[in-house]
């Protein structure tokens, strides 16, 4: 296991030296750079600035220097926002789409899996089928649409609920519950399909066989070996938090790393766009990480070597 | 030693005032993050916006008139013997930060020496540098060749700074007026470095001081009990939330979270007209800025004066403004827009090319394209964004329908249309301009000037350049005017080197309990605002 | 023919047609699958035959009709411009399916291939090929197409003047489909990599087959082991599989419009008309509700025939 894990952690040098190295060339392709400006700038201002930013060293040295600050964990200032550096902006907000990503989680995952286990305990039933309908509208409404929906009905016609930005446990309600809805539907989904296959497997019949009640067969045997294709959605899962945060933060107004994303790559504020990409990649190969190591401790047949 | 602790006296009880009394809030959103509080760096209205209300310049726009008022400077004097002009400073001016324990130390002409020295600094790289260029000495120490010693900028004592100029420009207190040239915390930027605009760093002189910043989420402004005309300020606080999406601040706006939307969606215009309550705060005021169709003459057929007519004949202004922007905007047959000097008001006099669908087919015709037939497909391309795209289909849809020709849209992020635009022009492209300085130069010289980089028509005649050569160092006001308008005659009507499309107008939704003025240029004078008992 | 004799219980190259008249005739009775499919059905009827149904052409409209709800001319009101929304959703499908299939077809034809020639060729190909699916596993797909397609469209759908060669040949595409073709590319090049690892995975288990083993054992070319045993076990799963993508292509293709990376105007998407929408959607709902409801009913009923599909392929699942 140990053995596993530190060959699964080298693993990750040589994915973050292509990932970087595709994503520096590739945002240095595209045209325009982080001073292009409606009024042009004279040429001795853009000199004075690409010296200050070292724009005007050679693309292979601006990478080497780049990377020598990556492994020191210094990312770099921020050319758009000029008093902040990359690093800050990354510890302020980072917390924040991950926190709205998290409570997004547990939203889906408290709806979601009570949603499934129900619908496959009474497979083919109305509960079954009204279960999945309610799961598939999650899937199904685009959270553009959803979420000024909420707003309209949940702020302005109820007025129960802040119309937008961040701060209180009220402010997270509507933007959790806008992302969760995907997430919900695919935890419902899921859940559903392997409580269907794992109630089939032998020690479960057996158990039943035993004479075990029924609610005590379900709940104890089948979900927890439900739980390891669950796990297996929470990986992906996490890196669609930050596609559909994006939507989120922007239509809520949230003060999150989503919209950097985009704002980023439009200002051409290289040191952003290589620090979100890298923590972005090493957040991946962590997630997937913690997502092999969870499915052996859930479920002791599967082997490393 | 005694004045401080007067000072500190004072201080205290307009804070307890403050304190005591029902402090007045106004709910403001930014948008955006502002990308910078330092005035050597800002460049985009959002911080512009927050450093007016907390940094003093020499001297500052009536938010009406655009006159030039005196603020740090109470009066200024020019010598055309040494083109130089010297401005006489207020003694009762103090630098503050947060916990005002910096009130007491004033401002003095030796702070704005620095301030506009430490812009031109090349180690600074402020892109507005070149701004000052016309101060002695300017352009060789940002260059990297002069020293700053060279700069034409002195402190002749505590309270006169003499800036000397390379040549008599008769507008240089209008840009006194701007952020470039406001004074500076020496002992904060040097102690604090890129970090000293952090609210627990920032040192300021206006109205207002940094109460908070969290950063992309909100910002306060706390009103400076310190500032030297506190008394006639009447906003307490400015809390100002970041909030990008247009239909959400409308929203929140709705809600009453917010006192003023600046930028109510244009899809809300109908809902806002025709609904009781929101009719009435809805308010529309002038904008400097104008919207404009550049054409690339050296792409064919546009490189065919008759095709630019035609174009230019076939695009109906004002049912763009009253159908798709709605927010009473001004049809545009020139450049310069009213309110600027040198405005000529091309609708009356006949300049330029009002919409006249007959007349545009003729034009085509004599083109050599009678119907359209034979016409090569056109590109019109715009930066990506929902407004400009919905402009485009419709003048687009326009000239399909009129002229009989096929119109290709297309759009571009910002970055790559820039790019794109300088350097390989589409037939058709979408730029705008706003007011810098209120003067007819930065509308014909800045722009449309064969030197001038941001001429994206690739615009080249040299009777035009003559004329706003001449107009820049001409000083009767009349001849200036003329000279103006035979430019405007020029370039809109006899060349046709773009089409002017309409003049801007704020639409701004505001509480009937908000006492306010209008910045025509941009940047809201909040410290003339008020809030009433609601 | 000793070596092909199949396994008990074993899906094989074999019996392909009974094993899928058994899958359909479980699909046929699954009745919200058989809704769903009828619900797409009509929707990609409308699309194919958008010139024929659609009352008007995209580009016609009355500018005087600006906003205008719904009325007896323009059931389901109008656009910004007076253009009808009727018409515009149904052109739009062709645009929103289009996303859907294409992008999915892309991203199918890159992965199987990929999969294919890594499962098959084995060793250190093997090696290498899956090692890069890693690495781009780990990459950002959000950020990756934003780049990508901020490249696309700055390199490749450039003004005025048709150009040559293969950069005036992609413009050309381009054009030709209102923007489409980029939002197809990035949409596949981004997509692939879950199918390359499910056909690899396939491909690797076919191999281990015993009559696959003993057909490489009396010389079968490695072509036709490919054509006759690999393929058809793997084509079918795989299809399957990534028609289940299809509705989150539909998605895609709405979130790149809402960021600005859609179809250029006037050509109508509903992802472009959801999100010139959901700002109106105070003031003129109907500008939001319609193409919300169409992509929603498509999503829904993709769904619930990809369930049933996936059901009916996996007999396992209804048996209890």
């Amino acid at each position: 296991m140990f053995q596993f894990i530190l060959r699964r952690m080298l693993w990750t040098i040589p994915v973050i030296f292509v990932v970087s190295a595709l994503t520096f060339i590739l945002m240095h392709s595209v045209p325009g750079s982080p001073f292009t400006r409606e009024r042009a700038l004279p040429a001795a201002i853009q000199k004075n600035l690409e010296a200050k930013y070292h724009l005007d060293d050679p693309l292979w040295k601006q990478y080497g220097e780049y990377m020598w600050g990556f492994i020191r964990l210094d990312f770099g200032p921020s050319i758009a926002y000029r008093a902040r550096t990359v690093n800050e902006i990354l510890a302020q907000q980072w917390p924040v789409t991950m926190t709205l990503g998290a409570v997004a989680f547990v939203f889906a995952a408290c709806l979601g899996i009570p949603l499934g286990i129900l619908s496959a305990v009474k497979q083919n039933t109305l509960i079954d089928h009204s279960s999945m309908v309610v799961a598939m509208l999650g899937v199904s409404i685009p959270s553009i649409a959803l979420g000024p929906f909420l707003i309209w009905i949940f702020a302005l016609k109820l007025k129960w609920l802040p119309v937008a930005t961040w701060g209180t446990p009220a402010h997270i309600i509507l933007p959790a519950l806008t992302l969760s809805t995907f997430y919900l539907s695919r935890f419902a989904r899921i859940t559903r399909a392997s409580m269907l296959q794992v109630t089939r497997e032998e020690y479960i019949v057996t158990a039943r066989a035993k004479g075990i009640r029924e609610s005590v067969v379900n709940l104890k045997h089948a979900f927890r070996n439900a739980l390891i294709p669950v796990t297996t959605i929470a990986g992906p899962a996490f890196a669609d938090i930050l596609t559909g945060s994006l939507v989120v933060e922007q239509i809520f107004g949230i003060p999150g790393i989503g919209k950097y994303y985009v704002t980023s790559i439009g200002n051409r504020d290289y040191p952003v766009i290589m620090a979100t990409t890298l923590i972005f990649a090493l957040l991946i190969i962590l997630m997937n990480l913690l997502v092999d190591i969870s499915y052996a401790l859930l479920d002791p047949r599967i082997r490393y070597n | 030693m005694k004045k401080l602790w007067l000072f500190a006296l004072v201080v205290a009880l307009l804070a307890g005032v403050v304190v005591a009394g029902q402090a007045k809030t106004l709910h403001w959103n930014l948008a955006t993050e502002p990308p910078s509080l330092d005035p050597s760096l800002a460049t985009d209205t959002t911080s512009h916006q927050i450093l007016k209300a907390m940094f003093i310049s020499l001297c500052q726009f009536d938010d009406a008139t655009m006159a030039v008022l005196p603020d740090l400077a109470t009066s200024w004097e020019f010598d055309a013997a040494t083109v130089t002009w010297t401005f006489h400073l207020r003694s009762d001016v103090y630098w503050t930060d947060r916990n005002w324990t910096l009130s007491g130390i004033p401002v003095t002409a030796g702070d704005v020496e620095y301030g506009i020295k430490r812009l031109l600094a090349p180690e600074t790289a402020s892109e507005y540098a070149y701004v000052l260029y016309l101060i002695k000495g300017a352009e060789a120490y940002n260059t990297g060749v002069g020293s700053a010693d060279d700069v034409g900028v002195k402190a002749l004592d505590n309270h006169t700074v003499a800036i000397t100029l390379n040549f008599p420009a008769g507008y240089f207190p209008t840009m006194a007026a701007l952020w470039l040239c406001a004074p500076l915390p020496q002992v904060a930027i040097e102690r604090y470095g890129d970090k000293w605009t952090e609210a627990a760093n920032i040192v300021t002189n206006g109205p207002y001081v940094l109460g908070e910043w969290v950063h992309e989420d909100h910002l306060v402004l706390v009103k400076n009990v310190a500032y030297y005309d506190v008394a006639s300020v009447k906003i307490d606080e400015v809390y100002c939330t970041m909030v990008n999406e247009a239909s959400t601040a409308m929203a929140m706006y709705e809600a009453g979270v917010l006192d003023v939307d600046d930028t109510p969606p244009l899809e809300d215009m109908d809902r806002i007209k025709s609904d009781p309550v929101l009719s009435l705060e809805l308010q529309q005021a002038p904008r400097l800025c104008t919207y404009r169709y550049g054409l690339n003459s050296a792409k064919p057929p546009l490189d065919n004066i008759l095709v630019r007519k035609a174009l230019a004949s076939s695009v109906d202004r004002q049912s763009l403004i009253d159908y798709v922007l709605k927010g009473n905007q001004k049809p545009a047959q020139t450049w310069t827009p009213p309110g600027i000097f040198g405005y000529v008001d091309g609708v009356s006099l006949g300049i330029g090319y009002p919409y006249d669908p007959e007349a545009a087919k003729q034009y085509l015709a004599d083109a050599g394209y009678p119907g359209g037939v034979g016409f090569p497909e056109v590109t019109l391309m715009v930066n990506t964004s929902q407004a400009h795209m919905k402009i485009a289909q419709f003048i687009g849809q326009g000239w399909m329908d009129t002229l009989g020709i096929k119109i290709n849209i297309t759009n571009q992020e910002w970055g790559v249309y820039l790019a794109t635009c300088s350097a390989d022009a589409p037939q058709v492209f979408r730029m705008g301009w706003c007011a810098d300085y209120p003067d007819g130069n930065n509308w014909m010289n800045d722009v449309f000037h064969s030197g001038s980089g941001n001429n994206y028509e690739k615009y080249n005649s040299p009777a035009f350049d003559a004329l706003v050569e001449q107009a820049a160092v001409e000083l009767d006001p009349a001849v200036r005017l003329d000279l103006y308008k035979q430019a405007e005659i020029l370039i809109c009507d006899t060349d046709v080197a773009f089409i002017p499309i309409y003049f801007y107008t704020f639409n701004q939704l505001t509480k009937p309990y908000v006492v306010r003025t209008f910045a025509a240029i941009g940047g809201e004078s909040w410290k003339n605002w008020d809030i009433l008992d609601h | 023919m000793a070596r092909r004799k199949p396994q008990s219980g074993e899906q094989t190259s074999d019996k392909p047609r009974s094993l899928g008249r058994d899958a359909m005739r479980r699909l046929l009775k699954n009745r919200a699958a058989v809704a769903g499919g009828a619900i797409l059905l009509v929707i990609v009827l409308a699309a194919v035959f958008a010139d024929f149904v659609a009352p008007y052409s995209i580009t016609e409209g009355n500018i005087r009709n600006n906003y205008a709800g719904p009325s007896a001319a323009h059931p389901l009101g109008c656009d910004f411009m007076g253009r009808d929304m009727l018409s515009r959703l149904i052109f739009g499908a062709r645009i929103s399916l289009s996303a859907g299939l294409i992008g999915a077809l892309t991203a199918f034809v890159i992965g199987v291939t990929f999969g294919l020639i890594a499962g098959f060729f084995g060793g250190k190909t093997d090696n290498i090929m899956m090692r890069f699916v890693d690495i781009m596993y780990s990459f950002p797909t959000l950020l990756l197409i934003i780049l990508l397609m901020v490249f696309f469209k700055s390199s490749f759908s450039v003004s005025g003047v048709a150009e040559g060669g293969f950069r005036g040949a992609l413009s050309n595409i381009d054009r030709a489909t209102g923007g489409m073709f980029f939002i197809f590319l990035g949409i596949g090049l981004t997509s692939w990599l879950g199918m390359a690892r499910l056909v690899r995975g396939m491909v690797l288990s076919v191999r281990g087959k015993d009559y696959v083993e003993a057909a490489r054992a009396v010389g079968t070319p490695r072509s036709q082991i490919l054509r006759r045993h690999v393929l058809p076990n793997v084509l079918g799963p795989a299809i399957v599989a990534q028609a289940l993508q299809i509705p989150g292509f539909i998605l895609y293709e709405a979130f790149l419009s809402f960021i600005g990376l859609g179809v250029n105007p006037p050509t109508p998407s509903w992802g472009m008309m959801l999100s010139e929408g959901y700002v109106a959607m105070r003031s003129h709902f109907h500008l939001v509700l319609w193409p919300a409801l169409a992509i929603s009913i498509t999503l829904f009923a993709f769904n619930f025939l990809g369930d049933g599909v996936r059901d009916a392929f996996d007999p396992r699942q209804t048996r209890r």
